[in-house]
């Protein structure tokens, strides 16, 4: 009784394990024999008992169907004339030369015709964007600052900043998390940057922005950076993303004087 | 405004937003035509279009899935453009910046797709650019025709043909002249 059950299940997996391959793989729909298949369910049918096989038949079935679309497109894909044996393709595309190959394109081409339109919130961006741009003096000044080589901090350095080992490092990591998630619920997600690294003292600012750049890297959050006027909002995340960009932020003493986080960051 | 005028305004209008880019991607919806010229603004564009063919342009609309609109409702969702009415001429497409390797590539890659069923390997590409040129040259050449929409990435990263190439080149004719051409027919 057992084995017939057994022998039952056998075969209907095999057929769905025979369907699935047809419709995955690229290979040729009809090698599926449809209708031996069909009356081999035909046969089973009377003989099925549990809910299983009789779900598995479904299955069966469905799955034969599925083959039999596929069968139709392939019939219609190979019977159009863009059917092409693509080894031949490969032949001619290797021996004609790039002249010959241009010129087959040129001949079926067509190109788009436009031209580059100013809307009026294009117009509105650019004035905007005009009228908050420091004058050239100044811009200057800032390219000096920005040219400051980057460098890597060593253990001591570490150290220095109040990290002694790594297991206190991602405590800080943790907390620092914790109070930019709790922040960003306040603010109604996002929190800006400089705020929310600002401190009492500047080492302080050093130690909050180290951590946020390590917490962007690990992908629990990340920095939109407005284009025009160059602000940055902190944004924690759920899940980390693939998307990811490279952003330098400097900071040097002066920076942190002139930006006037000097006690007004957020409290830990 | 008499009826003639009013016409002439809406094909101005017509030209105007099928010429002037606005979008990221070229190109006009049919629901943004109708919003612009009226309910009547399939027979504004089909003026437009004999005016367009007077100096060898045309419009050319194509539906969401690639194809022909065939319905009204499939005209609402197409996308409009104003194309070439014919192929260009060697001293048209030399003026326009392409090199003749880089439509070779083209060539290449879409007749490569459209042989194996309208999808390929990135790999596959790549390879098939490579023997004609430097590797560097063929990922960025594949790069810029992603970028361009002449090539496009499909279910789990195959390459597929983008819009671009649905809209501006004919790409049964692209194949016919590919297996009719003899070897050393420039």
């Amino acid at each position: 009784m057992k084995s017939k059950l057994k022998k039952r299940r056998e075969i209907l997996l095999r057929i769905l394990d025979l369907c699935e391959k047809a419709l995955k793989e690229e290979t040729d729909p009809f090698q599926v024999d449809v209708v031996q298949l069909f009356g081999k369910l035909r046969k089973l049918l009377p003989e099925l008992e549990t809910e299983e096989e009789l779900y598995l038949d479904l299955e069966a079935v469905l799955g034969l169907t599925s083959v039999i679309l596929k069968q139709e497109e392939w019939i219609r894909y190979r019977s159009s004339l863009m059917f092409l044996d693509p080894l031949l393709v490969l032949l001619k595309i290797e021996k004609l030369e790039d002249k010959d190959l241009a010129d087959v394109l040129r001949r079926s081409w067509r190109p788009i015709v436009e031209a580059r339109g100013i809307s009026p919130l294009f117009l509105e961006k650019a004035v905007e964007y005009w009228r908050t741009l420091p004058s050239l003096e100044e811009r200057r000044l800032e390219l000096v600052e920005a040219s400051e080589s980057a460098g890597t901090l060593t253990l001591s350095e570490l150290a220095t900043l109040g990290f002694a080992s790594e297991e206190e490092f991602l405590s800080f990591l943790n907390s620092e998390e914790k109070r930019l998630r709790k922040e960003a619920d306040r603010r109604g997600g996002e929190v800006p940057y400089w705020e929310f690294i600002g401190a009492e003292t500047f080492e302080e600012t050093i130690k909050r922005a180290y951590l946020v750049s390590f917490l962007c890297s690990y992908g629990r959050a990340t920095i939109r950076r407005d284009p025009l006027s160059g602000e940055m909002w902190l944004i924690p995340l759920e899940k980390p993303t693939g998307n990811k960009v490279s952003l330098a932020i400097p900071i040097d003493e002066e920076r942190w004087k002139k930006r006037n986080v000097r006690g007004g960051g957020i409290k830990s | 405004m008499s009826e003639e005028a009013e016409l002439r305004a809406k094909l101005k209008r017509a030209a105007h937003m099928l010429f002037f880019r606005t979008h990221s991607k070229p190109g006009v919806k049919g629901w943004e035509l109708k919003k612009g010229l009226g309910r009547n603004y399939l027979q504004v564009i089909d003026l437009l279009n004999k005016e367009l063919e007077k100096i060898g342009l045309r419009v050319e609309t194509i539906s969401q899935e690639g194809e022909k609109p065939k319905s009204e409702q499939d005209f609402l969702y197409s996308s409009f453009f104003v194309t070439f009415k014919d192929p260009p001429d060697w001293p048209e497409i030399r003026g326009s910046g392409w090199r003749i390797d880089e439509m070779a590539a083209l060539t290449a890659c879409l007749s490569l797709i459209l042989s194996r069923g309208g999808k390929v390997k990135r790999k596959e590409i790549d390879e098939l650019l490579e023997k004609k040129m430097p590797s560097w040259r063929a990922r960025a050449i594949i790069e810029r025709f992603f970028r361009m929409g002449y090539l496009s990435l499909g279910e789990e990263d195959e390459v597929i043909v983008g819009w671009r190439s649905r809209v501006e080149i004919d790409l049964q004719k692209l194949m016919n002249l590919l297996l009719g051409r003899e070897v050393g027919t420039a």
